[in-house]
């Protein structure tokens, strides 16, 4: 099995399967465009730490079957994750935010996806102040702006 | 209604304060005998709003304060968790006036008059101001503004703010298009900020995020818009995300169905031809007009949510003792009779339909077909009970239904549903659903909105059909006339159109009468549908 | 996208990828005015996309950053356009194959460049192309198609005229024999192929650009070449070699659709090339047809069949020229029968039928693929020249009766053609022959009686070849036309039987004496309503000795079956008798006679000579039976007429000639006589003439005993139907037995020209 060669943006050369390295779409749409030449595959928007994370689980999913299409039956129990993948993403919140970063750039589907739920499942059942103490984020609101918002999306609800 | 005595001298009050207050202001309330103190209506008093109106037909179940509170109060409850969890909160039983105020205001949502009247008569006892301290509970941010935010009596003072807030809503929106994620400011001076990773995600991934937040529950997806602007415009405009939802058949139109899916009992009818849905996944759908988004489209076209439950309360008067023989007078008693008709509906087609006098928080979590299965077989558990070591553990393990609960639940009836087909395909054959066939020659089915509901009848010769229809609660004139409207859920609630057995030997149909038709409303109920 | 060429490595392409994911994501330029700029830092600023993004990254502080997505599309899109300008100037350069090889050059060039920049903007492809998509945006495509509409609209459009230009003249020289590079127009093909988008699903393809632009105008030269290839080459050669280079330019044009074209355009070529090489000269090979068929040209006659059946309604001329064609064969060959006069074997009558038939009939199997409609032709043809022909002329019942005769010279004893196989084979030539013949009832009613007399006198060949006749014959018209023929086979059978008993019973009855004085005889029962016999027209007196035999087999016979009735068929008896007085013979003569010489020669073992009433008062026979026979004993001389040579007549005596001599011991003098033979026929044909009236009649009855009413001309119709397999009725036969039943009362004539039956 040939093994190829990524440069994280911080110069760190590592060594994976070539089967491994395309479970990102990028890499794989490469190689088959370029062929392998030997050379390091630079990626420039990824850096070591990460990057490690993202072969780790690359690894991991190696022989998975190609992602099936993004229909309703992946997305129902949608925020279901495997064991292995909730483990691997318990990291923190600007680690995880890295990872799916990385996999959005890198084209991995699957890890963006279990990304998202991770962070989705993070939101579920918290109040919008909770969710805001969660990720830090600010309320830009004016309370007149807050309370149209609220009567505008009341409905979704469902009480 | 335990204490007949104190009851007695409220109601002499209350009449005393009738017959003082001008007579004709209040239009004669339908109460069930004309000289008989329409009890239906919340007791009288310092409150402000005394002389409120006679409950809708169709209005909401809360309508009981003034119009401009309640526009308030449905803004705000929504803030508190949503759903409802019906666990019994009687641990704590209410000891200051708020906490039985707000145990009124409960029941009385509930649709339980005869409990909310004994609160309300407590707290004001204890504090006769205690709806103010009330109104400054849960309406403080309303109340704390230099005046009530009723538009019409906007003062001159108040025009700024109006201004501010008359940018229509959607504009309001769209002006929040892509800014940034705002990060929480340092909370000591000089440090750096706490690290927010979210602000950092392109478009892209936010709405991946949001996309599965959606999915698995549009009320989260709701309240992530509250977090921030950016949040609130994704909530707005992600169409795929709301497409996806009108498709999915946890919550979307992909779970409804338009045909029976199972016969009385719940087992699947099975179908080689496919069923009809109105957004098919593996062709090109588009949003029917005259919607023009999905999110509309999941927004009002008819829908039933299996998130919880659909209760329709109904509270009727019963002359007491002293009626039979001499004309009802204040002091011949008059009993409150209050019983419940329950909806639960389940995704494949199943329906459980319960009508007890037994209150939601008894016997509403335990509406399941788990449980109706048990409590209509309880023969063999009692018989069992003592038999065997093996029945012993068995009931011991799997028998956590509180007796008021089971013997309620013995009176449900398993059923099944569906919704009005658009397309005009015509009834199956197996569908028993034909009443005064050859008198009405309109399709009974005529409104989308319709649904027609099978369940057991009185024995196996019977079958009940129920006609209902979904319905949106009336909005108050108040609060449609504030600059936000509320916008409150859609479909939420079920009329009567029509009730009948039909018995299947002698295939006809007798019609139910349903003297306090008064519609189901829907409540949420923790942990249901979410799985 | 130009330095492709050369390849482009690792690091270029990650850069280039980044910088556009970097674009994409960088929605906080809005805010911070920065983000662009750093995501740009990360790239290797690229040829292509580098160049445009910083051009324009400075007018993106004040973008919304969804049109980012955009823009980055908008200006790859004019990057393509500007390059295809480009590619277009230089393609004025280029002429014919040249510019064939510069098309080819560049459009692999940019679709291998294509794949690699949708790889490249994969990103954007995945996100900002993907949502226009579903938000049903028309003119936005992933990135690779992208590449293609600009190809077509700024290149494909331009050149499009001059391109297909170069592709015809290089099919032409093709066509005119030369050698070409082939792959060229392949890659054409194929590049136009690809061009074709669906307007409603991108990620589909249509075939349409293909077939404007490539297909009609390759179509509309082919037709041209042809028109005048075939017009020229009509002028200038023959009928024949025009049909061999047409069939060889269909076949030529087929193989070009596998060797370079789409299978899409089979349809169209295949049409044009009939419609030019075919349809246009139809008539010309038509007139050819004749030619070709009077001078057998199986192969040329096979390659117009070939090349007319291609085209609509071309074969249909053909098939009368071909029916006409057979017919004058079939009466040519008749004609040429008939020129000896009325005496001609019938043999030699059916053979000329069954050569011409087979003639044709190998021609349309092997030249006209035995199309069922020349088969029809051909079989029109043959039941004229078989129904009516010059020997025909007199009565169309001529050519069933000779073919009954030649029927029974097979079957009869004595015929040449002995071995069984063969004999097989000519009984199949006869049914073909049959299967053409409309009186069937005359074949019938000849073949009935020959057989009757091949099964009485014991001389058919076999059984064998008997019993297959009638299952063809059975086969080819039913139970009922060969109901009879079978039961005369039966009678055989149980007079077979019959005969055993009767000799079983005589061995317990008769004694001595009687055994001594019996003559040996043998009898058949033949059933009265299924043979064609009649009874004796002549009285006749047996003599004693057959009279006893006879008698006492009829005791026998009634016995068995009481109340029947048996007609003795003496015409039809013979048997042998020993002349034992003729003086100087070693061994005793035996004559084979018939019952009526018996009953002369019998005479004479009383005395030598006896006068004609003598014989005439013993035997009772009429003058007309015993003449003749008479005759045929004084012919072979057992008998000597007195006055010598006189005829029998009333004042002749005859005298034994006790010195007979002949060659043979067993002298054969049952002879038919001439007469009788005439006599038999016109009598069939009579009885053909009786059966047929009845026969009509019974169908009408038929016919009206379901009706009930009928208009007149509805039953006319109706009986024809029914009763054509038999023979072609002829309406006035019709008419005067619809009118021969009214007077019997079994239909009557009712208002507006309508019948009714009587029941």
């Amino acid at each position: 099995m040939s093994s190829i060669t990524l440069t994280s943006s911080d110069g760190i050369e590592m060594s994976v399967d070539r089967t491994t390295a395309e479970r990102s779409v990028l890499i794989k749409n490469m190689l088959d465009d370029l062929g392998d030449s030997g050379d390091a595959v630079p990626l420039p928007n990824v850096n070591e730490a990460v990057l490690k994370k993202v072969i780790e689980w690359c690894e991991h999913h190696k022989n998975d079957p190609p992602s099936a299409s993004d229909d309703d039956d992946n997305r129902r129990k949608t925020t279901d994750i495997d064991e292995w993948d909730q483990k691997f993403m318990q990291v923190d919140q600007e680690m995880l935010f890295e990872i799916i970063l990385a996999a959005n750039y890198l084209d991995i589907k699957a890890l963006l996806d279990v990304g998202c739920k991770t962070v989705a499942n993070m939101i579920k059942g918290k109040s919008p102040e909770e969710i805001r103490k969660t990720f830090n984020i600010q309320n830009d609101f004016t309370p007149e702006e807050e309370d149209q918002i609220r009567r505008e999306n009341e409905w979704a609800e469902d009480r | 209604m335990e204490d007949n005595a104190e009851l007695e001298s409220f109601r002499r009050q209350w009449r005393e304060e009738v017959t003082r207050r001008s007579k004709p202001k209040t239009g004669t309330p339908p109460a069930p005998t004309p000289t008989a103190p329409p009890l239906s209506r919340l007791p009288p008093t310092r409150h402000e709003a005394a002389h409120r109106n006679e409950v809708e037909e169709e209005g909401p179940p809360l309508a009981s304060f003034d119009p401009d509170e309640l526009a308030q109060q449905v803004g705000e409850l929504s803030v508190q968790p949503a759903e409802e969890d019906f666990s019994r909160r009687e641990a704590v039983e209410p000891t200051s006036a708020l906490e039985h105020f707000e145990r009124a205001v409960e029941k009385e949502a509930e649709g339980n008059l005869g409990d909310s009247l004994t609160h309300y008569r407590k707290a004001y006892r204890l504090d006769s101001a205690v709806d103010k301290s009330y109104r400054n509970k849960h309406y403080s941010h309303v109340w704390k503004r230099p005046n009530q935010p009723t538009p019409a009596q906007a003062t001159t003072t108040q025009l700024q703010a109006a201004e501010v807030e008359t940018v229509p809503t959607q504009e309001l929106i769209a002006s929040f298009a892509h800014l940034p994620i705002p990060q929480a400011e340092s909370i000591i001076e000089n440090t750096p900020p706490p690290p927010c990773p979210i602000a950092a995600m392109p478009s892209e991934v936010i709405a991946e995020i949001l996309n599965h937040v959606a999915l698995d529950d549009p009320s989260t997806f709701a309240r992530m818009a509250l977090v921030c602007k950016r949040m609130a415009y994704h909530f707005a405009h992600d169409q795929p995300t709301w497409k996806g939802l009108c498709q999915a058949s946890k919550f979307g139109f992909g779970g409804m169905h338009y045909d029976f899916a199972c016969d009385v009992l719940g087992l699947p009818i099975y179908t080689l031809g496919s069923r009809y849905t109105p957004f098919p996944k593996d062709e090109p759908v588009e949003v029917p007009p005259p919607l023009s988004s999905w999110r509309q489209v999941f927004q009002s076209l008819p829908r039933i949510r299996y998130t919880g439950v659909y209760i329709s309360t109904v509270n009727y008067t019963r002359p007491g003792a002293t009626a039979a023989y001499s004309n009802v007078s204040w002091n011949s008693p008059i009993h409150i009779v209050t019983y419940y008709r329950y909806l639960r509906f389940y995704p494949d087609g199943s329906v459980i339909s319960l009508l007890t006098s037994t209150e939601p928080v008894d016997v509403v979590p335990y509406i399941s077909r788990e449980n109706v299965a048990a409590a209509l077989t309880p023969a063999n558990r009692k018989h069992k009970r003592n038999a065997s070591d093996h029945g012993q553990s068995l009931s011991g393990a799997a028998d956590p239904l509180p007796a008021v609960a089971s013997n309620a639940l013995k009176h449900a009836r398993r059923g099944r549903w569906h919704l009005a087909s658009p397309t005009n395909t015509p009834e199956p054959s197996d569908s028993a659903w034909k009443p005064e066939s050859g008198a009405t020659e309109k399709p009974l089915l005529s409104d989308q909105r319709d649904i027609i509901i099978e369940t057991e009848g009185v024995d196996s010769r019977y079958v009940n059909t129920m006609h209902l229809s979904l319905r949106s609660s009336t909005i108050p004139k108040a609060a449609q006339a504030s600059p936000a409207p509320p916008n409150p859920s859609k479909n939420t609630k079920l009329a009567w159109k029509g009730f009948w057995s039909y018995n299947k030997i002698s295939e006809e149909w007798g019609e139910f009468g349903i003297p306090n038709d008064r519609a189901y409303v829907f409540r949420r109920v923790r942990g249901w549908g979410l799985e | 996208m130009l330095n492709l060429d050369g390849g482009i490595d690792m690091k270029a392409y990650m850069g280039l990828y980044t910088a556009v994911h970097n674009f994409c994501t960088s929605q906080k330029a809005v805010s911070t005015g920065q983000g662009l700029q750093q995501g740009q830092r990360g790239g290797v600023s690229p040829p292509t996309v580098g160049s445009s993004t910083t051009q324009y990254g400075l007018g993106l502080t004040w973008m919304q950053a969804h049109l980012l997505g955009e823009e980055l599309y908008k200006l790859l899109g004019e990057y393509l356009s500007r390059h295809l300008s480009d590619v277009f100037d230089k393609s004025q350069t280029h002429t014919e194959e040249g510019l064939l090889g510069f098309y080819i050059r560049e459009w692999e060039r940019y679709t291998t460049a294509a794949k690699y920049v949708n790889h490249i903007f994969k990103y954007l492809n995945r996100h900002w192309v993907k949502r226009e998509i579903d938000e049903g945006k028309k003119n936005v495509y992933d990135v690779y198609t992208l590449h293609l509409v600009r190809w077509k609209d700024d290149f494909f459009e331009n050149v499009h005229e001059k391109v297909m230009d170069a592709v015809l003249s290089l099919i032409e020289k093709q066509r005119n024999g030369e050698t070409i590079e082939q792959s060229q127009i392949k890659s054409i093909v194929d590049s136009f192929v690809s061009l074709g988008l669906d307007e409603n699903d991108s990620s589909k393809s249509t075939l349409d650009v293909y077939r404007k632009y490539f297909q009609d105008p390759f179509i509309d030269a082919t037709k041209v070449y042809y028109e005048n290839e075939s017009r020229q080459f009509v002028a200038e050669n023959s009928v024949v070699e025009y049909m061999k280079k047409a069939e060889a330019r269909l076949d030529e044009e087929k193989a070009r659709v596998g060797l370079y074209l789409h299978p899409d355009v089979t349809k169209g070529l295949t049409d044009t090339c009939l419609a030019v090489l075919v349809t246009a000269h139809s008539t010309l090979l038509r007139d050819e047809f004749q030619v070709l068929l009077d001078n057998e040209r199986q192969e040329d006659l096979a390659r117009m069949y070939r090349l007319l059946s291609r085209i609509k309604d071309g074969l249909d001329p053909l098939r009368t020229t071909f029916e006409n064609h057979v017919r004058r064969a079939g009466l040519a060959a008749v004609e040429k029968v008939a020129t000896d006069g009325e005496n001609f074997e019938p043999k030699l009558y059916v053979d000329a039928l069954l050569q011409v038939h087979t003639r044709y009939q190998n021609l349309v199997d092997d030249a006209f693929n035995g199309e069922s409609e020349f088969v029809r032709s051909l079989d029109n043809a043959c039941r004229e020249f078989v129904n009516r022909n010059r020997i025909c002329k007199t009565s169309s019942s001529k050519s069933p009766e000779l073919l009954a005769k030649y029927t029974d010279s097979l079957l009869k004893k004595g015929s040449k053609s002995a071995e069984e196989s063969e004999l097989e084979e000519m009984l199949v030539q006869i049914m073909t022959v049959f299967k053409y013949i409309e009186d069937k009832d005359v074949f019938q009613k000849f073949y009935s009686k020959n057989l009757a007399k091949r099964l009485v006198h014991v001389s058919s060949v076999s059984d064998d070849a008997e019993t297959s006749m009638i299952s063809k014959l059975k086969e080819a018209c039913g139970f009922e036309y060969t109901n009879k023929l079978q039961r005369m086979f039966q009678d055989m059978q149980i007079s077979k039987d019959l005969n055993n008993n009767y000799k079983d019973w005589q061995d317990k009855v008769l004694d001595d004496d009687d055994r001594k004085r019996m003559a040996d005889a043998h009898f058949q029962i033949l059933g009265t309503g299924f043979w064609p016999l009649n009874a004796p027209t002549t009285p006749f007196l047996a003599p004693p000795e057959i009279v006893k035999t006879a008698e006492r087999f009829q005791k026998f016979y009634f016995d068995k079956h009481n109340g029947r009735k048996l007609t003795w068929l003496w015409q039809l008896c013979k048997g042998e008798i020993k002349a034992n007085y003729i003086k100087n013979a070693k061994v005793p003569y035996t004559f084979q006679v018939s019952t009526y010489q018996m009953g002369i020669l019998l005479l004479f073992n009383e005395t030598d000579t006896l006068t004609y009433s003598e014989i005439e008062k013993a035997t009772t026979l009429t003058n007309e039976i015993l003449d003749p026979n008479l005759s045929i004993l004084l012919k072979a001389k057992v008998l000597i007429a007195n006055p010598e040579g006189a005829k029998p007549e009333p004042s002749t005596a005859f005298t034994l000639n006790y010195n007979f001599k002949n060659k043979k011991v067993k002298v054969n003098l049952n002879i038919q006589i001439k007469s009788e033979q005439k006599v038999e026929a016109d009598d069939t044909h009579k009885t053909i003439e009786e059966d047929r009236k009845l026969l009509l009649q019974s169908a009408i009855v038929r016919i009206m005993k379901s009706r009930k009413k009928m208009k007149h001309v509805q039953l006319v119709q109706e009986v024809i139907q029914q009763v054509k397999s038999r023979f072609p009725p002829k309406i006035p036969d019709i008419k005067k037995n619809i009118e021969a039943l009214m007077e019997k009362d079994y239909i009557e004539r009712m208002d507006g020209d309508e019948i009714s039956y009587i029941a």
